[in-house]
């Protein structure tokens, strides 16, 4: 079936980062953890809590409702970050949990809205077409008027 | 290497688009500058290559580079992003002195045709005059400075990727403007003096100055959500402020006074003057304009080689052996099986590939053909093919067999079927062209092979003469009727007066058997066939198959997708009678048509290219990538209507046929929009 891509609606002020926006921040354990989330991705940074190191080798399972994926530096961009796809069956809010080395746990909600349609993301492609027969029928009300004024 | 490190220096996108856009300016570009350095090579030395290529560089490090990455957690990185877009690529650009040499780079019939009336417009060329006056151009910079450094304005974009680009598409456009006046791009000319681009250059790096010190010495961080970004490394928000403002204020006066620097150190010591390097001389015109010889494609070493064909169908005949093996003895679930996966997501996709870029390759690569050619020593082919069934009949109507039997037994499902298929093919093959002369197989029975006889005269290659002249004294007409070593054409395609891809499979024997080498792979433009070839739409056969073709694009496509696929189950056994109406109506309407209306038919065939090409991309990529899969309907949609405009030319009948192209692309739209089955694949 169908699977949507979530939208994230904003609430709190955000930073749009590689990651997407700063949806928390919070320190648990030894680590301060930043979790960003993107309409296509949720990313998690971990920083040691003192000394703000990035941490690389870390385990992290981010459990969204009912699925459970492992976020890996290879899905992120910024390879500082750990990243997963974010996929949800339906818009509305959803609950999800980060869990890093199997016990440095945060927690909070997502917002997930309804994806943008196929055709509203790729507006750019579907404008091609006119914008061409736009121009086409510039060139061609030129050139007739070049020719009567040659004439 | 530092892991950290390490990890930041990794972080780069690969964003495809933005590849594909340097990728085309850099060839357009390099090809005009190729030119241009032959004719004018003073004036278009080595160092605008490098100095334009390096500026492409540049934006791809500015837009994909882990400059990008940081940009939202670091206000510095940020800042190195926005320097590189203002003040290092569009000067390198503009240095490599790009407006001539992407006229010249462009295909001459596009400049001519296409952009020459633009060009000569009035209010186009007082347009262009105005926005490139100094005094405009240094607003543009100013006014996009400071624009987007308000606090209100800089937040946005932070907070949107969408008015991201739209700053960075700012800067990088009124960098251009600015810069414009201070390189003096050719061949326009200067408006100021060139001393007057001192104060120019200072005034602007003044109001860099005033920006970057407000930043550097606030008391408080300028850009609130960088408070809440992570701080990498301990450096504070305020701290990473300031050392942002450094960077603006040092390097950024750098950009501005260095070119002052020089200007100033060349008013005093006069380079030599312009036409000593070529300003102004009418450039000589260089040989690829004079209409010199188009290129060869057969010059490629490869393809060139006697025996290039019969290689590929060996390879071909080998996959196909494992196919019917696989087929008939492996597993029968087609995702698991060569006879499930190589026809129907693998050979498919990369046929249609081949016609959109070069040919009827397949055609070429025939399998089915290169045992009928070994079988010719027991099967001498004696008997001529009836003169009745000298048409396109027969294969249409396997054709809308196969359609059909495609749906009816889900053939992409069942491995043994296609492997019996496959035997079926060689089979025909065999018995047809053994009994008959020539390629009967190929011109009047293959479905197969009528599809690509049809889809490639869209191609961008075709098998032609190169030098119509040198046919003029050819008395002995070896392309079509062979010689001693050579046979000829098969299909019975004179050279000299044969238009477009129809019904040439690509097979070289006319190359081979020119005792002129006068006989090529050259490049055509796409779709031309179809308003020049009299001969195609004066044959109902070829413009029901045409038909066909083009309807049977959507109707297949529409056929995989969620809702079509429910309200198909609902019919039930009624499913079979909605194929047959779809694909059979518009061939029927054939019948009842007059010339000009099956000329209007055939001008159908790019869009039903293009929705063939998406979807058997689909299965290739295993899913929809709609960038790609729109761009191909609207070049689909866009060629159809130009054939349409082409035609009607005089006529009234432009409107509906453009309704109905229209139509398709919209039916074509929609169903990129669907979910679909993935046949053939696991995760069907």
């Amino acid at each position: 079936m169908r699977t949507f891509a979530a939208l994230l609606l904003l609430t709190a002020p955000s930073l749009f980062a590689d990651g997407g926006t700063v949806q928390l921040r919070k320190e648990v354990g030894p680590y301060l953890i930043t979790v960003f989330t993107a309409p296509e991705d949720i990313s998690v940074l971990i920083q040691n809590r003192t000394s703000l190191q990035p941490i690389l080798d870390a385990d992290v399972l981010i459990r969204i409702g009912e699925t459970q994926l492992h976020a890996t530096h290879q899905a992120a961009q910024n390879k500082l970050l750990y990243a997963a796809p974010l996929a949800a069956e339906e818009p509305g809010k959803l609950d999800f949990t980060i869990d890093v080395n199997h016990g440095s746990i945060v927690s909070g909600t997502l917002n997930i809205a309804q994806p943008a349609p196929m055709l509203a993301s790729n507006w750019e492609y579907l404008a091609l077409p006119p914008v061409f027969i736009l121009l086409f029928a510039v060139r061609e009300w030129l050139v007739r008027r070049r020719a009567i004024l040659v004439r | 290497m530092d892991p950290v490190a390490a990890a930041v220096l990794a972080s780069w996108r690969l964003d495809l688009r933005l590849l594909c856009l340097l990728a085309l300016a850099a060839w357009i570009y390099a090809r005009g500058w190729r030119q241009l350095h032959r004719d004018m090579p003073q004036r278009y030395p080595l160092s605008r290559l490098i100095a334009f290529l390096a500026g492409l560089v540049f934006v791809f490090i500015a837009l994909a580079s882990p400059l990008d990455a940081f940009g939202g957690l670091l206000l510095q990185v940020h800042m190195i992003q926005h320097l590189l877009l203002l003040m290092v690529a569009p000067a390198l650009i503009l240095f490599g002195q790009p407006v001539l040499a992407f006229m010249r780079g462009l295909p001459r019939s596009w400049l001519k045709e296409g952009i020459g009336p633009f060009l000569t417009w009035p209010a186009l060329r007082r347009f262009g005059r105005a926005i490139t006056h100094p005094a405009v151009c240094w607003m543009a910079m100013a006014v996009a400075i400071v624009f987007w450094h308000l606090p209100r304005f800089y937040e946005l974009g932070l907070r949107s990727q969408a008015w991201h680009e739209v700053q960075h598409a700012c800067f990088f456009s009124a960098a251009t403007l600015f810069w414009w006046p201070v390189v003096q791009v050719w061949p326009g000319h200067a408006r100021w003096h060139r001393g007057a681009m001192i104060p120019y250059l200072i005034a602007a790096d003044l109001v860099n100055t005033a920006l970057s010190a407000y930043l550097s010495f606030s008391d408080h961080v300028v850009y609130p959500s960088y408070l809440l970004a992570p701080r990498l490394g301990g450096i504070s928000a305020l701290d990473d402020q300031a050392t942002a403002g450094a960077i603006m204020w040092v390097p950024g006066s750098v950009a501005f006074l260095l070119p002052a620097v020089i200007l100033t150190v060349q008013l005093f010591n006069p380079a030599p003057s312009r036409s000593r390097l070529g300003y102004g001389k009418q450039s000589k015109p260089s040989r690829d304009r004079q209409g010199a010889v188009a290129r060869d494609f057969l010059q490629l070493p490869i393809v060139r080689h006697r025996y290039f064909r019969r290689i590929a169908q060996t390879v071909m005949l080998v996959l196909a052996a494992a196919v019917v093996i696989d087929g008939l003895f492996g597993t029968q679930v087609a995702p698991m099986n060569l006879a499930g996966v190589l026809p129907w997501t693998y050979w498919r996709g990369f046929a249609v590939i081949a016609l959109l870029t070069c040919g009827n390759l397949f055609c070429m690569a025939c399998p089915f053909t290169l045992p009928r050619d070994l079988g010719r020593r027991f099967l001498p082919a004696r008997h001529r093919w009836p003169p009745w069934l000298r048409s396109k009949w027969i294969a249409i109507v396997l054709l809308l067999a196969y359609l059909w039997a495609y749906e009816a037994f889900s053939l992409w499902d069942s491995p043994w079927w296609t492997a019996w298929i496959v035997i079926g093919y060689f089979t025909t093959a065999f018995v047809v062209d053994g009994l008959f002369q020539g390629a009967s197989f190929c011109k009047y029975v293959c479905p197969i092979g009528q599809f690509h006889f049809v889809n490639s005269l869209v191609s961008p290659l075709e098998v032609k003469v190169k030098e119509p002249k040198i046919c003029d004294s050819c008395s002995t007409h070896d392309c079509l009727h062979g010689n001693e070593q050579q046979r000829g054409c098969e299909l019975n395609l004179f050279q000299p007066t044969k238009h477009g891809n129809f019904d040439c499979t690509f097979c070289l024997d006319c190359v081979h058997a020119c005792p002129q080498d006068n006989v090529g792979i050259l490049r055509v433009a796409p779709a031309s066939t179809l308003l020049k070839d009299r001969r195609l739409y004066k044959r109902k056969d070829v413009i029901a198959l045409a038909m066909i073709l083009v309807f049977g694009a959507f109707v297949n496509a529409a056929g995989m997708t969620g809702p079509v696929m429910m309200w198909l189950q609902r019919l039930g056994s009624m499913k079979m009678v909605y194929y047959a109406a779809a694909l059979l109506l518009p061939a029927l309407l054939v019948w009842r048509s007059g010339e000009i209306t099956r000329r209007f038919m055939l001008a159908l065939v790019p869009i039903g290219f293009s929705m063939w090409t998406a979807h058997f991309l689909f299965h290739l990529l295993s899913g929809w990538s709609p960038p790609l899969q729109i761009l191909l309907l609207d070049g689909g949609l866009l060629l159809t209507l130009y054939l349409i405009w082409r035609i009607a030319a005089g006529l009234n009948h432009r409107i509906p046929w453009a309704t109905l192209a229209v139509a398709l692309y919209c039916a074509g739209i929609w169903i990129l929009s669907q979910p679909m089955q993935m046949r053939g694949m696991v995760m069907n």
